[in-house]
């Protein structure tokens, strides 16, 4: 299982906050903002687009301070204010009649990988041999970064989302669950697909030295 | 028997071991006989190992400040 019990940095930061806060401390407010901001904006940015991501986030911290008082701590704090950040995202979606379900898998029907497979499922184009394929030197490519940050920027909504909830903030599929309201197998596909998409455009910038 | 797009659909489920003991073996039992499903495999595990890696250097400082300051005078 790749969730381990060992206590998270921000788990440590809540329990020191925790008791302040709901005793209305702005400092421990602060600190909290401090922490959360970036994983919040990068949520919004990944439901509402980069224009508004910011409003969103500053929405969602007005509901937290107001909801703070009744903060009950069945999950931990940071997954409560994700899923305020979420639905403050998705709302704002609702007001300008955008799209607001995250439960459906968009691109669900489209094949992974598309023209790569023969009708028979063997490869028809198959995997290019990589000149390094260590994590280490992929990471070292500043262009290649670049152009996985565009693509990422391009997936469905909720692609982005769960991908960014469990690679770049590390949080488990029941947290993921909780804070976007899907089902977890639905988190597992989206989780899969965005790799996918992903390893495809680090397969062709390897290939070829383009996004 | 799997094909070659069923390693890659159930990538993942492999990687995080989501999958029964049966269709785990299975899986095993196709990379150890196909070659280009190996070559994805390793590259699709570093992939998803370096992806994880990708962190954002984003600078959020001026906004946070501003949520700080309307927060404060609620
Ligand atoms: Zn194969």
């Amino acid at each position: 299982m790749s969730d381990n019990n060992s206590p998270k940095p921000y788990q440590l930061l809540e329990a020191e906050l925790l008791p302040k806060l709901r005793q209305g401390d702005k400092q421990s407010l602060n600190r909290l903002v401090e922490a959360y901001y970036g994983p919040m904006r990068a949520l919004a940015r990944s439901i509402v687009g980069d224009s508004i991501a910011d409003e969103v986030v500053q929405e969602a911290w007005f509901s937290v301070y107001k909801a703070l008082p009744k903060f009950e701590g069945r999950s931990s704090l940071k997954t409560w204010i994700l899923r305020i950040t979420a639905n403050e995202a998705k709302t704002r979606l609702r007001r300008e009649s955008r799209q607001v379900s995250l439960e459906a898998i968009s691109g669900g029907e489209t094949d992974l990988l598309p023209g790569r497979f023969q009708d028979d499922g063997h490869w028809a184009v198959p995997p290019s041999s990589w000149h390094d394929e260590s994590p280490d030197a992929l990471l070292t490519n500043q262009e290649m970064g670049d152009c996985i940050e565009w693509t990422l920027g391009r997936l469905p909504e909720n692609q982005q989302a769960v991908f960014k909830l469990k690679e770049l903030e590390d949080h488990s599929f029941d947290e993921i669950c909780n804070i976007l309201e899907i089902s977890a197998s639905n988190a597992r596909v989206l989780l899969h697909r965005a790799r996918v998409s992903l390893y495809g455009k680090i397969e062709h910038f390897q290939e070829s030295g383009e996004c | 028997m799997l094909k070659c797009k069923d390693i890659v659909d159930q990538a993942s489920d492999y990687r995080e071991r989501e999958m029964s003991f049966g269709q785990r073996l299975q899986y095993r039992m196709h990379l150890l006989l196909c070659h280009h499903c190996r070559t994805f495999s390793r590259q699709f595990n570093a992939s998803v190992a370096m992806l994880k890696r990708l962190r954002k250097r984003e600078d959020h400082q001026e906004q946070i400040e501003e949520t700080k300051r309307k927060l404060e005078n609620l």
